[in-house]
């Protein structure tokens, strides 16, 4: 495959039968743009398409992506750097095409165009169940490290697996012992990599932080078990008999959490509606750190109906997000609000869709 | 629009789109060819039924073999003395590995991996042949290649291990870089796993 070095920017997307659109086809500035409309104009329809280009997923289900009566829809990104097509068919899936090739496996394509995304369910992060900062840290690491991807992947397939074997009457030892085999070599990896991510980002969100209030941040890493194959043996020494019980396996990073703290307590149901903002923004500026830390070129940013409800400061700092991103993507209800927190920012007004 | 084909054509398209590789499309496309060149379904009529009478799977590798003997052409050549017996999911698999001409041994057909997923036990594999050879055909080497996926990881795991006491040399295929590619076009899964078992060069 060719690579992309460089900068990548969006320079035009068209989508075909995507969500409420048969076509439309947008051309980007540099800048990005800022989508302005009233609510259900489609504006968020735009973010999602990247999005989806960028990850291969959208924000719903594919059911839902797909226009009415339709059995898939396309969408074309034309970068700085080449053309691709990310398209998707009932009972067929994604594909992708780079400059005329067909990319397999999907994994490849992931980390091509590294995406921030924003949305205003987001909070979920600080309020919800390990699975969502669990899938969170994932996709950021999988933009990162086509390794993290791969192993990732590996390792959910020998899980579910072992899961499965440990549900028979006849799991004998000399089975588990295989699938643990492939689990030991890949689930302390996924560990290490999760482990060395939180210091990582703890630096630049206690330092984002610090523009909002005096709040020390904590943001660590929490294992069940030692990130080292032995510790893996030792415990399943134990715990084997357990497992088999109830069916499934009681340690690995398909369980383990990031703890988020501000000051001394936990973020979770500690933090104000305020601080859980702020915390969602400077989290958002430790990615885009991240990523253009580790990539050859900045991400994108995309922003989806998040200005609502900020107050003046908080909607500044959204801005000042702008800053790390190589191209930012807003949409918002409210024009005003737009010229305030991203200046620079060209507007693209969206009527409300019959 | 399955209503619109008359019953017999409706169930021939429902059997075709059974098969691996074939979609509503080209079933549609199989049939229209069919009748349109009858000899064409005599012919492909013909071989099936030949096959269905003949075919049978070799009785020591699990390979296709026409019925005489019960033995496969690998396995009656007389000229395959290398004593290293390679053990592959499919038979299908054979025939890619005779192709590179790089290998003078014997084979096993597995006939799957393990995939408790998909209800694949080691009772539905070829596993207690596969034993039964090892002990008795003199093998020095047994190399083992299932392929890279979880359960052919696993698989691979499983057979090594229950083979830890056998005295002969236990390998599998090397995961290489394709020949003739850039290293920066491997994917890094492959490239650390290559360094991992990279292997001394002989001058
Ligand atoms: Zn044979």
């Amino acid at each position: 495959m060719k690579q992309i070095y460089g900068l990548v920017q969006v320079r035009a997307l068209e989508l075909r039968d995507f969500r409420r659109y048969e076509h439309a086809l947008l051309e980007f500035p540099t800048e990005g743009v800022a989508f302005v409309g009233p609510n259900a104009a489609g504006k968020t329809s735009f973010l999602e398409a990247l999005h989806k280009v960028a990850l291969l997923r959208g924000f719903g289900k594919e059911e839902e992506m797909v226009r009415w009566g339709k059995r898939g829809y396309r969408l074309r990104v034309r970068l700085s750097t080449g053309t691709a097509e990310v398209s998707y068919e009932q009972g067929k899936g994604t594909r992708v095409v780079w400059e005329g090739e067909a990319i397999t496996p999907l994994a490849r394509w992931i980390g091509r165009i590294p995406v921030v995304l924003l949305r205003p369910g987001d909070s979920e992060w600080i309020e919800g169940p390990a699975a969502v900062r669990r899938r969170w840290a994932d996709r950021l690491l999988s933009q990162v490290s086509s390794t993290y991807l791969g192993t990732l992947m590996q390792y959910e397939r020998a899980l579910a697996q072992r899961n499965a074997l440990l549900g028979q009457p006849d799991s004998t030892p000399a089975l588990l012992d295989s699938w643990e085999a492939l689990l030991v070599e890949t689930g302390p990896f996924l560990q290490r990599m999760r482990l060395q991510l939180a210091p990582l980002l703890e630096d630049s969100l206690r330092t984002f932080y610090g523009c909002f209030g005096p709040e020390k941040i904590h943001l660590h890493y929490k294992t069940t078990v030692d990130p080292s194959p032995e510790a893996w043996r030792k415990a399943w020494s134990h715990l084997r008999p357990k497992e088999v019980h109830v069916g499934r396996t009681l340690i690995g990073p398909h369980l383990e959490d990031f703890q988020v703290q501000l000051g001394e307590q936990p973020a979770r149901g500690y933090a104000s509606e305020g601080q859980k903002k702020s915390l969602l923004i400077a989290l958002k500026w430790a990615e885009l750190q991240h990523l253009k830390g580790q990539q050859t070129f900045s991400p994108l940013l995309l922003l989806d109906d998040v200005g609502e409800k900020l107050d003046k400061p908080r909607l500044e700092a959204l801005g000042q997000l702008t800053r790390l991103a190589g191209q930012t993507f807003v949409t918002d209800v409210e024009e005003r609000r737009v010229r305030e927190a991203f200046p620079e920012l060209p507007i693209v007004r969206l009527p409300l869709m019959s | 629009m399955e209503a619109l084909l008359p019953p017999s054509l409706a169930s021939l398209k429902e059997a075709l789109e059974r098969l691996p590789g074939i979609g509503p499309r080209s079933a549609l496309r199989l049939i229209q060819a069919f009748l349109r060149k009858p000899e064409l379904l005599q012919s492909v009529l013909g071989s099936l039924q030949q096959v269905q009478t003949s075919v049978r799977m070799c009785r020591r590798c699990g390979f296709w073999a026409e019925s005489d003997g019960g033995l496969c052409i690998i396995c009656t050549d007389a000229g395959r003395e290398e004593p290293v017996l390679c053990v592959v999911k499919e038979p299908s698999d054979i025939l890619a590995i005779e192709r590179s001409q790089a290998f003078r041994g014997q084979y096993h057909v597995l006939g799957g991996v393990l995939d408790p997923l998909s209800g694949v036990q080691e009772k539905d594999l070829r596993l207690k042949e596969l034993w039964q050879r090892i002990r008795t055909e003199g093998y020095e080497e047994v190399v083992l290649a299932l392929g890279t996926s979880p359960e052919a990881e696993t698989t691979t795991y499983y057979i090594a291990r229950h083979l830890a006491d056998w005295p002969g040399r236990i390998t599998r295929f090397a995961s290489g870089i394709p020949v003739g590619s850039d290293l920066e076009y491997v994917d890094p899964l492959t490239l650390s796993r290559s360094l991992r078992e990279r292997q001394p060069i002989h001058v």
